[in-house]
C-alpha cells in the first residue's frame, strides 16, 4: 500500500489534563470577541498573511475563537495542522504544505481553504497546558522573518493572558454572584428571626444593624439605636462592671464597657456567655446566652462585632424550679424512713436514699447499677431478681419482699415497690419505687398469728363449753367443748340465735335468755339447755363481756353439771332417807320416854325416872348429833338455805339466852344480855342457832354460879357479837382449830361436857354464808370471848 | 276433837295416841297407809288429820291429793308430821295444801297445843 503524503498529529502526552484546562477556559463556543479578533488581525498584518486564525484544539475538532480572512469556524482535528503545533514550544512552520508529506494530500492543502503556508504559536495556560494556537496560513508557500516568528510569539502570549484574565474575571463573577446570593440568605434569615436579637456594631460598639428580633426583645427600635447607640447600653451595668475588672485582672489591662462583652471575639474566639439585658421601657432583666464574633476583611481588619443573643429567661426560670424541685426532692428523700431509688428504664439504679443505703448496708456507689442485689439474702436474690427483670421488661407494678443482709448492722425483711415513670410522651423513661422495713409488722404479725392459734388451741381444748354472742344475741364462736355439750356442729350454731339452746319448755326464750345474761354476768348461775336430740339439761354459766372492733360481745362459759346435780341429787335423797330413818325411831323413843316422864303411864318410881332421865338425856343428844351431820352435809354440799332478811339482832339474843335457859339454871349460870339495836342481813333462825350454840358452849365451860354476857357492837359495815365467859379458856394453839369438824379443846371434853364438836364448824359455816367471820379470843385459866360479825343491813336512804 | 292419825310406824302412832288421847284429850283413830286413811276419813270426818310424809305406796302428798278429791273429805284440815325441817320443804308441804307441818321428832307434851294452835290460825 503506498504510504499517503497526509498524517494526523498525535495526541499530547498530557491531553487529558489540557482537554480539562480547556473546559476550565470556558472558552469553546463562545462568541465572537474583539480583543482575541484584533489579535488575529494584527498577527495576519504583522506577518502579511491572508489569513490569522486563533485556534482550540478539542477532542475531535479544531475551532476558531477568530477567525481573520477564513469564513469557516472549525475543521476536523485530524486535518488540524495545529494538532502538530501544541506538540512543541516554538511556532510551527511549514513552508511549503504540498511538498510536505505530513500535509500535501490533507483536505485543507488539497481543497478550500489550499493551505501551502502555515505558521503557529501554541497558546499556553499558565499551568502549562496548550488550549490551541495563533496561527498564520498563506495559500503560497512561504516563509516568516524572525521578527515576524518573535511578534506571532508574543501575540500568542497575549491571547494566552487574555484568556486568563477572562478565566479570572468569569471565577470573580461566579464568586459575587454566590456572595450575593449568601448575603440574601443571610439577610432573609437575620429578618425572619424574632426570637432571636442579632445586632452587629462597628470596631467601637456603636451599632450598625438591629433585627427586628433584637427590637422586640429588647424594646428598642432598629432607627432610633443603629449609627447611635454602643451596644453595651442594653446590658446590666453592674454585670459589665463585674466582668469588665475580671477581665481586666485577668489580661493585666483596661477593659470596660463594651470590650468587657467582645474581647474573646477581638481575639479571635467564638465566645457564647450569659449576660443580663435590661428592657428600654422599665429596665426589667431578660437573662440571654450572647454570641459574640468578630468581623474581619481579608487582611485581618477589623470591621466591627455580631452579637446573637438568645432569651433563655424561661429556660432559667425551668431551671431554677427543676433545682428547687430537686432540692425538695432531696431533702424529702434524705429525710424520708423509708428506702428511696430510682432507675433509667432498663432498670440500672441510678439513685438511692440514705436510708436504702443504711437498710442495705452499701454506700451510694455501691446500690448503683445492679449493685443493690448484692445486699439480698442469697435465697432470694433470684426471685427478688426476676420480678425485677419481668417489670423491666413488661413496665409492670413492681412488689415484692425480701430480706436484706447488710454488711454490717441487723438483717431486716423489706417489702419493695416500684413503678414506671412515664413522658408526656407516653414512652417509659426510668422507674421509682421504695423499700420499707416490715421486720417487726411481720414480727408482730406472726406473733399475733401464734398468739391466736394458741389461744384458739386452748378455747379448742377446754374443758368447758365457750359461747361468744353478739348484741342480738347471734352466736359468732363456739368451741368443741361447746358442740359436744349440746350435739351441734359449729356450722349448726355460729350465725344462729342463742335461743336454739334454750329448752323448749321455756315460754318466753328471749326474755329468758336476756335475763339469764344479765344474772350471769361476772357469777356462776345455773341454767338448763337443750341439747340437739332434744335433752334438757343443767349447766353452770358464766358470762363476761369483751370489747371487739365489731361492738360488745359477750362471751359464756358453760360447765355441763347434770352428773353432779345428779349426785346432789342422790345425796338429797339419802339424807332425807337418813333423816327420815334416823328420826322416826327417835321420835318413838323420845316420844315414849316424855309420856312416861311426864307421868302419862302412871306414876314413875324414882330410880325408874333416873333412868327415865337418862335415856332422854341421851336420845336428846342423838337428836343433836344427826341434826349437826345433817346441817354440815348441807352447808358443805352448798344446800344450806338461808333466809337473808333485815333482823334485829336484840330479839335474837334475848330469844336465844331463853332458850338456854334450862341449861344455865342447871349450872346456876346467870345469863346477861346487853342491847345493841343493831339491824343485820340475816337468816333469823341460823343465827339465833349460833348463837345458841356459842351461850351453850360458855354455860358448858363456866364455872358454877358464874356469868355468861352476850351484846351486839355496832361498826360502819358490820355488827359483832360477843359471847364471854370466865371459864377456862383455850389455848393459844387451840383457837383456830376448834373451828374445824370434830375439834375439842381437849379430847376428854367429848365425854365431860357432850357434843361431838360439830358446834363451832356449823357456826363458822353460817357465819361465813352471811359473808362474815367468826373467831374467838381468850386468855386461858381467864376466860374466852366467842365473836362473830355480819353485814349490817344497808337502810335505802330517804 | 276428832283427829285421824295416819302414819306406817306403829310405835309412832302408839306415842301419837298417849299424846293426843291422854295428854290432849282428843279422840284419835289410827290409820297405818294412805288408803286406810281415806277409807276411815269419809266416815269418821274428823276434825284434822295427822299425816306422815314418808310411807310406803300411797306417800302423805298423794294421800293429801286423794283425800281433797273426795268432796266428803277435801275440807278436812291436815297436818304432814315429817322428818325434814329445811324451811323449803315445809314450805313446799304448805302448798300442797295443808294447813300446817309438825317435824319429827315432836314433844309429846306439846303437840295437842301445838295443833290446836295450828288449826286456831285455819
Amino acid at each position: 500500500m503506498t504510504p499517503t503524503r497526509f498524517r494526523a498529529a498525535p495526541t499530547s502526552p498530557d491531553e487529558e489534563a489540557r482537554l480539562q484546562a480547556l473546559f476550565e477556559a470556558h472558552i469553546m463556543d463562545t462568541q465572537p470577541e474583539r480583543a482575541f479578533d484584533e489579535i488575529a488581525e494584527l498577527a495576519s498584518q504583522i506577518c502579511d498573511a491572508p489569513v490569522a486564525l486563533i485556534t482550540f484544539l478539542d477532542t475531535d475538532r479544531l475551532w476558531f475563537k477568530s477567525h481573520y480572512g477564513l469564513a469557516m469556524e472549525e475543521t476536523p482535528r485530524d486535518q488540524a495542522f495545529c494538532g502538530h503545533a501544541i506538540l512543541q514550544d516554538e511556532v510551527f512552520v511549514v513552508p511549503d504544505a504540498g511538498e510536505d508529506d505530513r500535509f500535501a494530500e490533507n483536505p485543507l492543502v488539497t481543497g478550500q481553504p489550499q493551505i501551502r503556508f502555515y505558521a503557529g504559536a501554541p497558546l499556553r495556560t499558565p499551568g502549562g497546558h496548550k488550549l490551541g494556537t495563533l496561527c498564520v496560513i498563506d495559500r503560497i508557500p512561504r516563509k516568516l522573518n524572525d521578527r515576524q516568528l518573535r511578534a506571532l510569539q508574543v501575540l500568542s502570549r497575549q491571547v494566552g493572558n487574555l484568556l486568563e484574565t477572562r478565566r479570572l474575571v468569569a471565577e470573580l463573577g461566579k464568586i459575587a454572584v454566590e456572595n450575593q446570593r449568601t448575603a440574601h440568605r443571610l439577610t432573609a434569615i437575620y429578618d425572619a428571626a424574632t426570637e432571636i436579637a442579632m445586632f452587629s456594631t462597628n470596631s467601637r460598639g456603636v451599632l450598625t444593624t438591629f433585627n427586628r428580633g433584637a427590637e422586640l426583645m429588647l424594646g428598642y427600635r432598629a432607627v432610633d439605636v443603629v449609627g447611635t447607640v454602643s451596644a453595651d447600653a442594653f446590658f446590666d451595668q453592674n454585670e459589665l462592671l463585674e466582668r469588665a475588672n475580671a477581665l481586666t485582672e485577668l489580661f493585666g489591662q483596661p477593659i470596660s464597657g463594651f470590650e468587657a462583652v467582645v474581647e474573646y471575639a477581638r481575639q479571635g474566639a467564638v465566645e457564647t456567655r450569659e449576660w443580663t439585658f435590661r428592657h428600654y421601657t422599665d429596665r426589667h432583666p431578660i437573662v440571654v446566652e450572647v454570641m459574640a464574633t468578630a468581623m474581619r476583611d481579608l487582611e485581618g481588619t477589623l470591621g466591627g462585632f455580631v452579637l446573637i443573643a438568645n432569651d433563655i429567661t424561661d429556660r432559667k426560670r425551668a431551671e431554677e424550679a427543676r433545682r428547687e424541685s430537686e432540692q425538695w426532692f432531696e431533702t424529702l428523700s434524705n429525710a424520708s424512713p423509708v428506702g428511696i431509688f430510682r432507675t433509667d428504664v432498663n432498670g440500672h439504679c441510678e439513685y438511692t436514699n440514705p436510708h436504702f443505703q443504711k437498710l442495705s448496708g452499701q454506700t451510694f456507689d455501691e446500690t448503683l447499677g445492679t449493685g443493690w442485689a448484692e445486699a439480698i439474702h442469697p435465697e432470694d436474690r433470684d426471685a427478688a431478681f426476676a420480678a425485677w427483670s419481668q417489670t423491666v421488661s413488661k413496665g409492670s407494678e413492681f412488689e415484692v419482699e425480701y430480706r436484706l443482709v447488710p454488711r454490717n448492722g441487723p438483717s431486716s425483711l423489706v417489702h419493695a415497690r416500684a413503678s414506671a415513670v412515664v413522658s408526656a410522651q407516653g414512652e417509659i423513661t426510668g422507674y421509682v419505687g421504695t423499700i420499707q422495713n416490715i421486720t417487726a409488722a411481720r414480727r408482730a404479725e406472726e406473733s399475733l398469728r401464734a398468739s391466736e392459734q394458741r389461744t384458739r388451741a386452748i378455747i379448742d381444748n377446754m374443758m368447758s363449753g365457750l359461747i361468744t354472742i353478739d348484741r342480738d344475741s347471734m352466736i359468732r364462736t363456739v368451741n368443741r367443748a361447746s358442740e359436744k355439750l349440746f350435739g351441734y356442729q359449729s356450722e349448726e350454731l355460729v350465725g344462729q340465735p342463742l335461743t336454739m339452746l334454750v329448752p323448749d319448755s321455756v315460754g318466753h326464750k328471749l326474755e329468758y335468755l336476756v335475763r339469764s345474761l344479765e344474772k350471769s354476768l361476772g357469777r356462776v348461775t345455773e341454767w338448763e339447755g337443750q341439747r340437739k336430740n332434744g335433752e334438757i339439761f343443767p349447766f353452770e354459766l358464766s358470762m363476761f363481756s369483751f370489747r371487739t372492733p365489731d361492738g360488745v360481745q359477750l362471751a359464756g362459759s358453760m360447765q355441763d353439771v347434770s352428773q353432779r346435780k345428779a349426785a346432789e341429787q342422790a345425796k338429797r335423797d339419802f339424807l332425807s332417807t337418813i333423816s327420815h330413818e334416823l328420826r322416826t325411831p327417835l321420835t318413838s323413843i323420845r316420844g315414849s320416854l316424855a309420856l312416861i316422864a311426864a307421868g302419862v303411864m302412871g306414876e314413875v318410881p324414882a330410880e325408874i325416872r333416873k333412868m327415865i332421865d337418862l335415856a332422854e338425856r341421851n336420845s336428846t343428844r342423838l337428836l343433836a348429833l344427826i341434826n349437826d351431820l345433817l346441817d354440815i352435809e348441807r352447808m358443805e354440799s352448798g344446800r344450806m338455805e338461808m333466809e337473808m332478811r333485815d333482823v334485829p339482832l336484840d330479839p335474837i339474843l334475848q330469844r336465844s339466852a331463853e332458850s338456854v335457859r334450862a341449861l344455865s339454871d342447871q349450872q346456876n349460870i346467870s345469863i346477861q344480855v346487853a342491847s345493841s339495836g343493831a339491824l343485820v342481813r340475816a337468816d333469823e333462825h341460823r343465827i339465833t342457832q349460833v348463837v345458841i350454840n356459842l351461850l351453850s358452849n360458855a354455860i358448858k365451860f363456866s364455872p358454877r354460879g358464874g356469868v355468861v354476857e352476850v351484846a351486839a357492837h355496832c361498826f360502819d359495815s358490820t355488827a359483832e357479837v360477843r359471847v364471854s365467859d370466865r371459864g377456862r379458856g383455850v389455848p393459844k394453839e387451840a383457837q383456830q382449830r376448834i373451828f374445824e369438824r370434830f375439834a375439842q379443846v381437849d379430847a376428854s371434853d367429848s365425854k365431860a361436857k357432850g357434843g361431838a364438836g360439830l358446834g363451832l364448824a356449823i357456826c363458822q359455816a353460817i357465819v361465813e354464808q352471811h359473808g362474815g367471820e367468826i373467831g374467838v379470843s381468850s386468855q386461858e385459866g381467864l376466860g374466852s370471848t366467842f365473836w362473830f360479825r355480819l353485814p349490817r343491813a344497808i337502810i335505802p336512804e330517804r | 276433837m276428832k283427829v285421824l292419825i295416819v302414819d306406817d310406824e306403829d310405835d309412832v302412832r302408839e306415842v301419837v295416841q298417849l299424846s293426843l288421847g291422854r295428854v290432849g284429850g282428843m279422840e284419835v283413830t289410827e290409820a297405818s297407809s294412805g288408803p286406810e286413811a281415806l277409807g276411815y276419813a269419809q266416815g269418821l270426818q274428823p276434825d284434822f288429820i295427822l299425816l306422815d310424809m314418808m310411807m310406803p305406796g300411797m306417800d302423805g302428798p298423794a294421800t293429801l291429793r286423794a283425800l281433797r278429791d273426795h268432796a266428803a273429805t277435801a275440807s278436812i284440815p291436815i297436818v304432814f308430821l315429817t322428818a325434814k325441817a329445811m324451811p323449803s320443804e315445809i314450805e313446799r308441804l304448805m302448798e300442797l295444801g295443808a294447813a300446817g307441818v309438825i317435824t319429827k321428832p315432836f314433844n309429846p307434851m306439846t303437840l295437842a297445843s301445838e295443833l290446836r294452835s295450828i288449826l286456831g290460825r285455819e
